[in-house]
This record gives C-alpha cells, sequence and structure tokens, in this order.
C-alpha cells in the first residue's frame, strides 16, 4: 500500500497516469436501421489468419464478431487464410483442407505478413503501421469511418446455377473527385465453413467443426485490381463494370458474396468497400 | 562556402576508407560505470603517458572471452616492459551484468573493467561487432584498431604495443 | 534554464555553421586543405563511422522447409556517421533493407535515414536533440536499445536532458516519440531519472569499505484512445526503484517496478497493473566469483504502442534470467523472458585451479557452473476484464525452462587449449515459443572445443557437439572445423546433422562453409550452405527464423 502511494504521488508530480476507476466499456449507441438511400463509408478489415493458428479464435474471430455487432454493415471482414498456419496435408486426418488460394498467398506475401492473427484496415496506415494486431482494429476502423464517403458502390450479382458463373456487374459513383490510378477490385467470398481450427485456450485444442467466416475464395479482378479509368474521374463521375466468375466445385452459393473495393494503386488505401450476396 | 566544400571534401576521403587518413583521434566523452559503481569518463582516461588498449568485450562472447585469457597469461610482462594499462569494456547488457564483476574475478584477470550496458560508448567509438580493440598512445589518442580476435593477433598488438611506448608511428 | 535555451538554440546551428564559427574563434590557418597524411583536423572536428552490409542469395530447397525468395537476394545494410567536435556532437544513419533478410521484421523493407541527432555536452550537463538511445536502471521499464543482428531499433527521437548537480547525482530527463522501422510509433513518450552515488556525493566516504548506489525512473507513454469499445487509459505511467549496496568483495543490489493499468495486445486488454522485482547478490575474489539472482515478473509488458506486438516499440527491457549460450546446440533452445508472468532464480560460480596446483596444472584451469530456472506464476483466472488473473507472490506454477550446465576450460600445451561444456535443459517448448501442443523438451548437452596453435599465427580450432533428446526434433551432432592464420584470414566448415529425427527423410546435414578477409577493422566473409530453422527471442517474443539454402556476404568496418 505504501509503495501504491509513492508511486501515485509519483505519478501525479510529474505526469498523469489515468487509472481506469469506473466501467471499461464504453457506452455503445443503437445503431438503428441503416438508411440504404443514403452512401455509407464502409471500412474493409483483411483478417490474416490460418486454421492452425491457436491464438486467432480468440484474438481474430471473437474480436471481429465484436466489431461487426459495433460496426454492423459499416464493416466489411475478408479472411486472409496463408502462410505458415495455413499448411495442410490432403492426407492427415486434421488440418486436411485447403483454405489458401492464390489471391491469398499474394496477398500475405505483398504485406509481409509474419503473425496471425493480424489484419490490415482498408491498407490504411494507423499508428504509422499497414497490418494491425487485432488490439488496433477498432480504433483504425472507427478512423476510416470519419470520413466522408469517397465513391458510391452498387454491386449487381447474377449467378447462374447450372454452369455455377456468377456475373458481377459493379458501379462506382465518384462522390468526389478520383485519381486516374484508382482501381476497382472485386473478391468473392465464402462464409460458415465448416472445418478444423486450433484453439489454444482448449485442453483439445483441435476443433473438427470451427465456423470459418468470411474466407477469402479467389479474386474476381487481378488481385490487386483492375483500372477504373484512364483519366482521373471527376465528381458525379459513374463507371461500370462487368465480370464474371466461375465457382469452383464445393463453394456453397448461398454462403457466397461478392467484396467490391476502390483501391488506389499509388497509395494502395481503399476508398471504399460495398459487400453483396451473390443468390 | 570554401570550409564547406572542404568539410565535405573531407567527410569523402574518410567515408571512402582513405587509409591516409588515420588520424591521431581522441576518445569521445562518454560516462560510464566501473564494477565498483563509480563514474569514469571515458575522454578522461589516462596512464602517465604510457600506452593503453580498449578493448571491448562480453562474458557471452567467446572468442573475446579467448583473447582476453590469452593476454592475462602475458598481461604482468607486457606491463613490465611498455606499462600497457588494458581497459576490458564489458558491453553485457542487464541479461548478464550483474555476473561481469565475479566472472572477471572468476577468471582471475586483471584488467580494468568499465561496463557499457546501453553501448553508448561502443557506439560512439563505432564499434561494430566484438571483439574490437583500440591501442591509444600516452596522449590518450587513438592511433590502431582492430576488429575481430584470432590467435596469434595478440602478438601483433603487442608489437604495436612497444612501438607507442617508445613514442613510433605506426603506420598502418 | 537559461543555460538549456542557449543550448537548444545553440544546436539549431547546422552542423557546417557551428564548424565556421569555431575555426574563426581559434587562430586557424584560414585555407582549404586536402593534405596528405595525417590529416590534422584543427577546425573541422572529427567524423568517424562504421559500415556493415549483409546479404544472402536464397534457393528454395523443400526438404529443409526454405521458402521461396521471390527477390532471390535479399540484404540490410547500414552506414553510421559520427561528428564530434569539442563539446558538440551529432551523427545519423543510413539504412537500407532490399528487401530485409529472412527471419527480419517486414516492416524494415526499403531505405532512409532513420537515425540522426545532434548533441552538446558540457561536464555536468548534456543535451540531446533527435535519435537517441537510453536506459533507467536494468531497463525494467525503460530502455530504448538497437539490437543490429535481432532487427531491434527502438530509438528515441526527441529531446533529452542529462544533467549533474553535484558530484555523484546523475539526473536525466526526455520527451520522445519512439521509432517504428522507418516512422515513429503512435505514443508520446516522457521519463525521469534520477541516480545517487553516495560515495561519490561525500569525499569522505571516497575510500570507504561500504559503497551505496540507489535511483530511481519513472516513464509515462500517452497514446490516444480512439477505441470505440473499451474506455482506455491515455496516459499510462510507470516507476522503478533500485538500490545496491558493496562491502569489499560482496555486492547486493535490487529493483522493484511498478506500473498502473495498461491494457494492451500483449495482456489481452486486461487492466491488471504490473509489477517486477529482481535481486542480484555478488561475490568476487581473484580467481573466485559466485552471483545468485531472483527475479519475479508480473504482467510487466509496456510498449509505447498498447496495440503493438512482436518486439516493436517496447519500453521494458525483461532480458531472460538464464545462461546465454553461443555454441550451435546449446542455443538451440534459448529462453525467452514471459512478460506476462514468471518467477525464476540464478547462480553462477567461475572458478580458477591456480597455476601450478593439482587440477591447475601448468597453465591453470577454469569451472564456470550455472543454474537457471523459470517458472510461471500462480494464477487464478478472474471473470471481470479489470482484474484478469490473481497471481501468488512466492509460488511457482508451471516450469518454464530449467538449465544447469558446467563448462571446463583448460591450457593443456603452450599449444594446446580445450573446453568441455555439459548442459540439461528442461524446454516448455508450448510456453516459450508459444505454440501449445509440442509439450516439453529434455535436451542433454556435451560440447568439446579444441584448438591447437600449428604455428605462431596458425590456428586450428574444432568444435564437436551433441544433443541427446527423445522430444521435438530429437537428437542432434554437430562439429566446426576452423583454421584461422592471424591476422587476415579465416576458413570454416560446420555441419550440424539432425540424425534421430523420427522421419528419416529429415536426418539432414545443414552443412555450411564460410572464409573470410580481415584487416584491422575490415572484415568480409563469406559463405554457402544450408541453414536449419532457427529460433531467435528477444523480451519474451521469439521469432522464427525460415530455413535456407544459399551464399551469403558479409562486410563490416568502421573507421
Amino acid at each position: 500500500m505504501k509503495k501504491l502511494a509513492v508511486v501515485l504521488i509519483a505519478c501525479t508530480l510529474f505526469v498523469a497516469c489515468d487509472k481506469i476507476e469506473g466501467p471499461i466499456k464504453e457506452t455503445l449507441t443503437d445503431l438503428g436501421d441503416v438508411d440504404t438511400t443514403v452512401t455509407l463509408q464502409r471500412a474493409l478489415l483483411e483478417e490474416y489468419t490460418g486454421h492452425k493458428c491457436g491464438n486467432c479464435p480468440e484474438l481474430g474471430s471473437e474480436k471481429i464478431a465484436e466489431l461487426d455487432a459495433l460496426f454492423g454493415s459499416k464493416l466489411v471482414t475478408v479472411s486472409v487464410h496463408a502462410g505458415s498456419f495455413a499448411t495442410f496435408s490432403p492426407t492427415a486426418s486434421k488440418y486436411n483442407y485447403d483454405f489458401t488460394t492464390p489471391t491469398s498467398i499474394a496477398l500475405y506475401n505483398k504485406y509481409g505478413v509474419q503473425a496471425n492473427p493480424e489484419g490490415c484496415v482498408s491498407r490504411t496506415l494507423s499508428g504509422g503501421k499497414l497490418v494491425l494486431g487485432s488490439g488496433a482494429w477498432a480504433t483504425a476502423i472507427s478512423a476510416v469511418l470519419t470520413q466522408e464517403p469517397a465513391q458510391r458502390i452498387d454491386i449487381k450479382n447474377t449467378f447462374n446455377e447450372a454452369n455455377k458463373q456468377l456475373t458481377v456487374d459493379v458501379t462506382v459513383k465518384y462522390l468526389k473527385a478520383g485519381a486516374a490510378d484508382d482501381n476497382l477490385t472485386v473478391y468473392l467470398v465464402e462464409d460458415s465453413i465448416i472445418n478444423w481450427q486450433k484453439d489454444y485456450r482448449l485442453t483439445n485444442e483441435d476443433i473438427p467443426n470451427f465456423v470459418h467466416r468470411h474466407v477469402l475464395r479467389g479474386a474476381v479482378t487481378p488481385t490487386f485490381g483492375d483500372p477504373l479509368s484512364t483519366t482521373a474521374p471527376a465528381v458525379g463521375a459513374i463507371i461500370k463494370k462487368s465480370y464474371t466468375y466461375t465457382l469452383k466445385d464445393g463453394y456453397v452459393p448461398k454462403h457466397c458474396s461478392v467484396v467490391a473495393f476502390v483501391n488506389n494503386s499509388g497509395t494502395d488505401n481503399v476508398l471504399q468497400v460495398a459487400e453483396k450476396h451473390i443468390q | 562556402m570554401n570550409r564547406y566544400k572542404t568539410l565535405l571534401a573531407l567527410s569523402l576521403s574518410l567515408l571512402l576508407g582513405n587509409a591516409n587518413a588515420q588520424i591521431n583521434r581522441p576518445v569521445p566523452a562518454i560516462d560510464l560505470k566501473n564494477t565498483a559503481g563509480i563514474t569514469v569518463n571515458t575522454a578522461a582516461i589516462t596512464n602517465n603517458g604510457k600506452p593503453i588498449i580498449i578493448d571491448f568485450w562480453a562474458t557471452w562472447c567467446k572468442p573475446c572471452v579467448l583473447e582476453l585469457n590469452t593476454i592475462n597469461d602475458v598481461y604482468a610482462d607486457w606491463q613490465k616492459e611498455t606499462g600497457v594499462k588494458i581497459i576490458a569494456v564489458s558491453t553485457d547488457d542487464a541479461r548478464n551484468l550483474a555476473k561481469v564483476a565475479p566472472f572477471v574475478a572468476g577468471k582471475a584477470w586483471e584488467f580494468d573493467i568499465l561496463l557499457d550496458p546501453n553501448g553508448d560508448f561502443k557506439r560512439a567509438m563505432n564499434v561494430n561487432n566484438i571483439p574490437h580493440t583500440f591501442l591509444l598512445n600516452g596522449n590518450g589518442e587513438i592511433v590502431w584498431q582492430h576488429a575481430s580476435y584470432e590467435p596469434g593477433d595478440e602478438d601483433h598488438l603487442y608489437e604495436l604495443v612497444k612501438k607507442v611506448a617508445k613514442g613510433e608511428k605506426i603506420e598502418e | 534554464m537559461k543555460k538549456i535555451f542557449v543550448c537548444v538554440a545553440f544546436l539549431s546551428i547546422a552542423v557546417v555553421a557551428k564548424a565556421q564559427q569555431d575555426s574563426a574563434t581559434k587562430s586557424a590557418p584560414n585555407k582549404p586543405f586536402i593534405q596528405n597524411p595525417p590529416l590534422q583536423l584543427p577546425n573541422f572536428g572529427e567524423i568517424h563511422g562504421n559500415f556493415q552490409f549483409d546479404a544472402q542469395y536464397y534457393r528454395v530447397d523443400s526438404l529443409i522447409n526454405a521458402p521461396k525468395v521471390p527477390e532471390k537476394i535479399l540484404s540490410n545494410g547500414f552506414l553510421n556517421l559520427t561528428y564530434t567536435k569539442d563539446k558538440f556532437y551529432a551523427g545519423l544513419r543510413y539504412e537500407s533493407f532490399l528487401n530485409p533478410l529472412q527471419g527480419y521484421p517486414s516492416g524494415f523493407k526499403g531505405s532512409g535515414v532513420p537515425h540522426r541527432y545532434a548533441g552538446y555536452i558540457a561536464d555536468d550537463f548534456e543535451v540531446t536533440v533527435g535519435n537517441f538511445y537510453e536506459q533507467f536502471g536494468s531497463g525494467t521499464i525503460f530502455r530504448a536499445y538497437e539490437e543490429k543482428n535481432l532487427g531491434i531499433d527502438n530509438s528515441l527521437d526527441g529531446l533529452r536532458v542529462r544533467f549533474r548537480p553535484v558530484k555523484g547525482i546523475y539526473l536525466k530527463g526526455f520527451v520522445a516519440r519512439q521509432r517504428s522501422f522507418f516512422a515513429l510509433g503512435p505514443g508520446i513518450v516522457r521519463g525521469a531519472d534520477i541516480d545517487f552515488s553516495v560515495n561519490e556525493i561525500f569525499t569522505k566516504l571516497e575510500n570507504s569499505n561500504l559503497r551505496y548506489t540507489f535511483g530511481g525512473g519513472f516513464i509515462s507513454k500517452y497514446q490516444p484512445d480512439n477505441d470505440p469499445i473499451y474506455i482506455l487509459p491515455e496516459n499510462v505511467g510507470a516507476f522503478a526503484g533500485r538500490a545496491g549496496i558493496q562491502y569489499k568483495k560482496v555486492t547486493l543490489s535490487g529493483e522493484y517496478a511498478y506500473k498502473i493499468n495498461d491494457p494492451s495486445a500483449d495482456n489481452k486488454f486486461i487492466y491488471k497493473e504490473g509489477t517486477a522485482i529482481s535481486i542480484n547478490a555478488g561475490y568476487a575474489t581473484k580467481g573466485l566469483g559466485i552471483s545468485v539472482a531472483a527475479k519475479r515478473i508480473d504482467n510487466m509488458s509496456f510498449r509505447s504502442d498498447r496495440a503493438a506486438s512482436r518486439t516493436d516499440l517496447t519500453l521494458s527491457f525483461l532480458p531472460a534470467a538464464t545462461k546465454q549460450h553461443t555454441y550451435m546446440l546449446p542455443s538451440f533452445y534459448p529462453y525467452a523472458t514471459q512478460p506476462n508472468g514468471e518467477l525464476g532464480i540464478q547462480g553462477e560460480i567461475t572458478y580458477t585451479f591456480k597455476k601450478g596446483s593439482l587440477v591447475g596444472g601448468r597453465y591453470g584451469t577454469t569451472i564456470t557452473a550455472n543454474y537457471a530456472s523459470v517458472w510461471g506464476l500462480d494464477t487464478t483466472q478472474v471473470a471481470d476484464q479489470k482484474v484478469g488473473y490473481t497471481a501468488k507472490f512466492l509460488s511457482p506454477g508451471k516450469l518454464y525452462f530449467e538449465d544447469k550446465n558446467i563448462e571446463i576450460t583448460k591450457k593443456i600445451t603452450s599449444k594446446l587449449k580445450a573446453g568441455y561444456t555439459f548442459m540439461h535443459l528442461v524446454y516448455n517448448k508450448d510456453v516459450v515459443q508459444g505454440v501449445p501442443g509440442f509439450g516439453i523438451v529434455y535436451a542433454y548437452i556435451n560440447v568439446l572445443d579444441v584448438s591447437y596453435k600449428l604455428a605462431k599465427n596458425n590456428t586450428v580450432r574444432t568444435e564437436l557437439q551433441h544433443m541427446r533428446t527423445k522430444q521435438d526434433m530429437g537428437s542432434w551432432a554437430a562439429g566446426l572445423i576452423e583454421y584461422t592464420i592471424a591476422p587476415k584470414y579465416f576458413i570454416a566448415v560446420l555441419d550440424q546433422f539432425n540424425y534421430g529425427n523420427s522421419e528419416s527423410k529429415k536426418q539432414i546435414h545443414y552443412v555450411v562453409a564460410q572464409a573470410g578477409y580481415l584487416k584491422n577493422t575490415l572484415r568480409i566473409a563469406g559463405g554457402y550452405g544450408k541453414q536449419r530453422e532457427g529460433i531467435i527471442c528477444v523480451g519474451g517474443v521469439c521469432r522464427n527464423v525460415p530455413a535456407s539454402n544459399g551464399f551469403t556476404l558479409s562486410i563490416t568496418s568502421s573507421f
């Protein structure tokens, strides 16, 4: 107690310490109904994870669930499986499923991810860093969401059940002046894939039926995007793009959705993002 | 402006590792503690006009310990003949700092020990890796330095110490 | 205070301007000169520096798990330049990581001048602006340092003042932000420290057998709370007090550190306070040295960015309280401090048998024995995030690490030297590497190191090493032959053989050959071979260095 007193005196004498005495959680405001006619600024969270990452359920998946509850449709999440925690052996009894894709490996390498779970928020620097630990996601998302939306993105999906062909029509409307090096990137994401996942908190760490959410399945456009225009789009410019993509065997169409975002190929920043189910 | 150019040219010549740039350089002033807890300023290190060797080492560094062990065996002879003083600067950080004095005692080393736990002196002397040895003349100026240790290096070092003790110049 | 302003104003003058100003005040020849040796620089001060370059060419080797490196060649390099002129100093470091070598943080990617500083040092006063390194006490709450080989550089960028009001009292304080690769971290760090060296203060105690030192430091970091979910403390303070006493051959020292609530990624955002206690005792007399230490750490990870991980933006320096091994196999399973909580003890004795004694023989024999043990804390989880957990004070929890080792070194003849090391290791891989599910590794290691002087400058040295273990990758054998021609050349071949691996295709020889040229401070070394996957641990964080196969080149120089 005496030591504590000394410390507190030292604290107050020198510089303030913030001892949190009250509740530790912010008071949340009700999100209410989202007005679809208004263009919302959205943030893209690209989570780097792997089925052998035993910290990922706690620090990744549960954190994202918490953020989903907070930000609702303003947050679009893509879980990128690659790296040493995503290795698999098809002949093994556990972890025999390949969650990786060429797109996820390309992203993993480009951003130099070295640990899991980590993530990029709209590929924007936060606190000087691009790849953030999960404790920094909420702050980074809040920062992105305070910006005025630069574009409005509308997605129209047409899915042909017979040949599994998906046609994606994306309309980008510029609400602010754009740049000539703006790209449109479109990914396919599948939700609720049930498979193995490691969780260090459990006595038996291997969970056979973990629900893997918003897993990156592939890129409809090139991995780092398709140029929107050769000239800088003016305010009010509307650019339409159309792509086709064939779903691989095993993908469950009703769980699949398309994530489309505008990213500047110079700064790498994601300016606006939208998501829509394919069915 | 002329001086600016000169400075630039000079720094360039030094940068390019011009062997001619061998100058008698003073020891930078850094406050270090010795094993008795007394603060010693490195610029004030003297040895009554006799040569001084400053050797950067650490308890975990095998070649450093080998070098100091080897020199310790002949240190009494060196001192008798040239009056040279060896200052062994331990770069051990907080992990091993408290072990330095017992380690030195246990090895029965006779050197003066200074502690540089955060590398302030090491940086000021532009030391990359240890062991790194500096030879100072009687005025406390650095006249020669050498990085790393190979068995036999101590003989060469002693040749140079003898030269410095006689007041001769070192041309290498 | 006026003095400070004068100094700060003074510092804002560029290096060149300073050189000019001084040259005018002295009776120096006012002519430009570039002369032949020796260069006398009475007016311009001293420029020195050091340089290092490491490069590796990577080949894919799926057998040893060496990943594909798209760039094929990666390199790290830097050049330091320091300038001193009387009481003024300045310097900078250019760094280039194109792209960083495997195993280094990828954040270093790029080139630039992330380190530059200037300062003024008088007898009792020093001010530094720009980048600087600093440490309070043993670094428990604060150490800004660089460890090039581990890719650590958490220097501060700001303003620092050191002041000595009277002999024996040392004050220092700073305000700065911390370097994060080629940028700065989000937090502002403020600190002050005072150190009393009692025997220096009172001249009549100067030659006393009894010596006292004590001191204390305080660190506060500010990081805004923009988190929409939690109310986070924006100002987090930590305090550490230390004391030391020495009587003749015996020393005793201790440190206590306390940190207020600091929810962070490291402690999974709990609001518990942190504490650390360490005690060291030593005995040193010619031929015998004994040291014992005990340490307890509880929730003491402290960074200038609460979201940072790995080796990024650390303020606290919590080194492992275990022996630092450097031979290949003894350093296979290194311990790393667990900043969230541990309890450890260590003891070491070094004894030299005198020349001419029975054990000492003609040249003497030295024996070093070391014991270290580290446990987790005995904790109880508490659902309330404000508390996190409770821990008993002196009750050890799970065993994390134990190391018993003995080293004997002996000069047998004037040409022959030998050293033998035995080590028994218990390594909780789950905890130390943060990968639960592997269990505990028990290993027995023997090392024989023999060197023989063939001629005055030619020495051959061999190492034979063996590690017996049933766990993890199984047993290893290793050997090294090194031939040195002083003072200029060396060549070495080493092999690490994982003969005990349960998978026969992984019973691989990792052979590396190296050769080098040395001249004064220049060292150029090249190598070729297979490097096994290894672990480098710092401050509780282990970094995995992937296996590699290829050429290496290393150049260092200082001038």
